[in-house]
């Protein structure tokens, strides 16, 4: 699977998963830390989206610089 | 609901627009780096297209990938400074939240300027947000 697939695939998921934390958090009343664990992984996961975003954007870099050669 | 009975002396207005704050952010940061891909992607594959239709000269074509370059790398460094900025705010939030103290205005201040410059920079790449735009 290409970086891009990658993004696409997986980018839409974590945010969900950090929206749905957020939700969670708001309208609990107990347990706080695992809801926020769970919001810190997915946030983290999608640091990791942003890499493979650069990523696919340096190979489209490089495809451009290699036009016409 | 759970975020009006932080303690920490925190105005009960300051943490509903953090609470409110954090989920537009996540819902931008979570737009913009889903359509920089797109858009991206599109316009390699139109300047490409240009220049094969011979519309558009093989300079022509590199200058305006490049200048498209630097403004999506300034969206990108964007959208990681507006995570980087949700990470720290939903920390303050939780210290708050533990009664630990914690500079809740200070936290929400920074994250509406993140906020703020990542809609921007979005916009100059041609990126809409839905419900910002």
């Amino acid at each position: 699977m290409g970086a891009e697939a990658i993004l696409v695939a997986v980018v839409p998921a974590l945010l969900k998963a950090v929206a749905a934390a957020i939700d969670e958090y708001n309208q609990s009343k107990s347990d706080h830390a695992a809801i926020l664990a769970r919001m810190d992984a997915a946030l983290d996961a999608a640091k990791g989206a942003i890499a493979n975003l650069q990523s696919a954007h340096a190979q489209r870099v490089a495809e451009m610089a290699a036009l016409g050669k | 609901m759970a975020l009006l009975t932080f303690a920490g002396g925190c105005a009960a207005t300051t943490i509903d627009r953090a609470r409110s704050s954090v989920t537009i952010s996540v819902g931008v940061f979570s737009a913009g780096v889903e359509s920089l891909d797109k858009v991206d992607a599109a316009k390699q594959k139109d300047l490409i297209g240009q220049y094969r239709a011979g519309k558009l000269s093989l300079e022509d074509a590199k200058a305006q990938y490049a200048a498209f370059s630097e403004k999506f790398e300034v969206a990108v460094t964007a959208c990681m400074a507006l995570w980087d900025a949700i990470k720290v705010t939903v920390s303050v939030i939780n210290a708050a939240d533990a009664k630990l103290g914690g500079d809740l205005p200070a936290a929400l201040a920074h994250l509406t300027k993140a906020l703020a410059e990542t809609v921007q920079a979005l916009h100059d790449v041609g990126v809409k947000i839905p419900g910002v735009d």
